[in-house]
């Protein structure tokens, strides 16, 4: 057998007439047999004014591009390689990382979530409930021991397996009293039933009893992955899937009335702007006019509840052709009063905290709550 | 009229170099591309990332077909400039946003000179 034959496990493998040497008695055609070429490859039977030519020759890149880390979605995050800032780092973050990562972006506090957890949703629609217990115990322990310091501004979310929702329950109460523990993150993109769903009560209830205030995290670029299949183009589903992701859940959560019959909660929503929230809240009253009972919960208009017992994370906050655009949109939904800034860093559509400092039509005292008294009032810091 | 800034000899441009140089406290990519000369400054209109760093490559016309499949892709002569952080397009002989045909976000540029081999800048 030659060393250069490429076949796998060679030191296994006997070619067939030596196991059956009857084989040789016939003329045989083998209908389906896969070569392997790579990707690459192929780009040089492309024409050179071809741009596929040039995505072809960078399989390998994107291959390797921890981007794809997410649900891959269509097209290329990056943009081919145009995007250089789409990073997540490739190696193992640690304290001084992190304060030197806040000295970069001057940022005094810092929330951390790690990449893994975004995934959970892709781990619940294949019902792979143990996996996610086992990362979210795990990941807890990892954090506290290895980077979550609070006398350093350093602390996390709890990632609540919310699948079983009285194990999420559990841990809360075992880390109620963790100083650097701030909330507890449901991640919303494929949470199936959506989270105002009484099954996840429990996890309400603990975080209530334990004064955690529940963050709501959009991920992926997904929408073809949960949603909606067949899009083309990744501006498509990245615009619409952290979008949507946090509204469809929102709407739940609001709806089924989690935030009436949990008082004492505060609930935050990340990581998908702020445009849709106005639409979303004068839609739902609309609704609820003509079909209150179909939300018995609820007390007093959708809207009442979007701007007062709902925080939102600022990124990526929207780019309007003007400046009085953007003001309307903001204080339509509740802002600045409701507005908590977030990077989203190191993602390549990350805001920095200049974001917020150039609004030209935030009040200096305005621009102080989005930045840190909203978030230290909600997280209590 | 405006400050005239030096910025190297033109013997020392090749084809597709950046030069960066401060004017008046700012970084200034001169880029020569195709025998031309382009100079701009090297701040994104966006979020100020350093767009003058990012790949330049050529802009792309999209052919229709008859047969109901995605347009095919063809590399044309307009040359773009892609910002690294968040991938703007910029075109490099207007520096256009590629995607606003009003020009609302641009480049800031600035003229090149070139006088006695000597390749200056001026805002």
């Amino acid at each position: 057998m030659s060393e250069k034959s490429g076949l796998e496990q060679a030191d296994i493998a006997r070619p067939l007439r030596e196991i059956d040497p009857s084989v040789e008695d016939y003329t045989i055609v083998d209908t389906d047999v896969h070569s392997y070429i790579e990707i690459e490859e192929f780009a040089e039977y492309m024409d050179e004014d071809n741009p596929w030519r040039r995505r072809f020759g960078m399989a390998e890149e994107e291959r390797n591009a921890i981007t794809q880390f997410w649900p891959g979605s269509v097209g290329s995050r990056a943009r081919y390689g145009r995007i250089k800032r789409s990073h997540q780092y490739t190696e193992k973050w640690d304290k001084d990382l992190v304060l030197d990562v806040m000295d970069y972006l001057s940022t005094d506090h810092s929330l951390l979530l790690g990449m893994a957890m975004l995934m959970y949703g892709e781990i619940a629609k294949n019902f792979e409930d143990r996996r996610m217990i086992e990362h979210a115990e795990a990941y807890t322990e990892l954090m506290l021991d290895h980077l979550v310091d609070p006398g350093e501004n350093i602390y996390t979310l709890l990632p609540a397996p919310y699948t079983q929702p009285h194990k999420a329950a559990e841990m809360i109460d075992d880390y109620e009293s963790e100083e650097g523990i701030v909330g507890v993150c449901l991640i919303t993109p494929g949470a199936t039933p959506p989270l105002g769903n009484r099954k996840y009560n429990p996890i309400y209830e603990a975080a209530e009893d334990a004064g955690l205030p529940i963050v709501f995290h959009s991920g992926g670029a997904g929408l073809d992955e949960y949603e909606t299949k067949g899009f083309e183009s990744f501006i498509e589903t990245h615009t619409l899937g952290f979008m949507n992701a946090n509204l469809s859940q929102l709407t739940s959560v609001v709806m089924s009335g989690v935030p009436e019959r949990y008082p004492d909660l505060d609930f935050a929503l990340v990581e998908s702007g702020i445009g849709y929230v106005a639409a979303l809240m004068y839609r739902l009253d609309s609704e609820y006019l003509s079909r209150q009972s179909e939300a018995p919960y609820l007390e007093k208009l959708p809207s009442d509840y979007l701007k007062n017992d709902f925080y939102y994370g600022t990124q990526p906050l929207e780019q309007t052709p003007n400046p009085e655009d953007l003001e309307k949109l903001m204080r339509l939904m509740g802002g600045p009063d409701n507005l908590m800034y977030a990077s989203d860093y190191p993602h390549w559509d990350y805001d920095p905290a200049n974001t917020i400092t150039q609004l030209p039509f935030l009040s200096e005292d305005e621009k102080r709550k989005v930045l840190s008294e909203n978030a230290m009032e909600v997280f209590d810091l | 009229m405006s400050e005239r800034v030096y910025v190297d000899d033109a013997d020392n441009f090749e084809d597709g170099d950046r030069h960066f140089v401060d004017y008046n406290g700012s970084e200034v990519c001169v880029l020569y591309l195709d025998e031309e000369f382009h100079a701009f400054l090297n701040h994104c209109p966006h979020r100020g990332g350093p767009v003058a760093r990012g790949e330049i490559m050529p802009g792309i016309d999209y052919e229709e077909n008859e047969h109901g499949e995605p347009p095919k892709e063809r590399y044309n002569d307009c040359k773009i400039i892609t910002c690294p952080w968040h991938g703007w397009d910029f075109e490099v002989d207007t520096g256009i946003h590629s995607g606003t045909s009003g020009g609302a976000h641009r480049l800031t540029k600035f003229d090149v000179e070139v006088e006695s081999g000597n390749v200056y800048i001026r805002s």
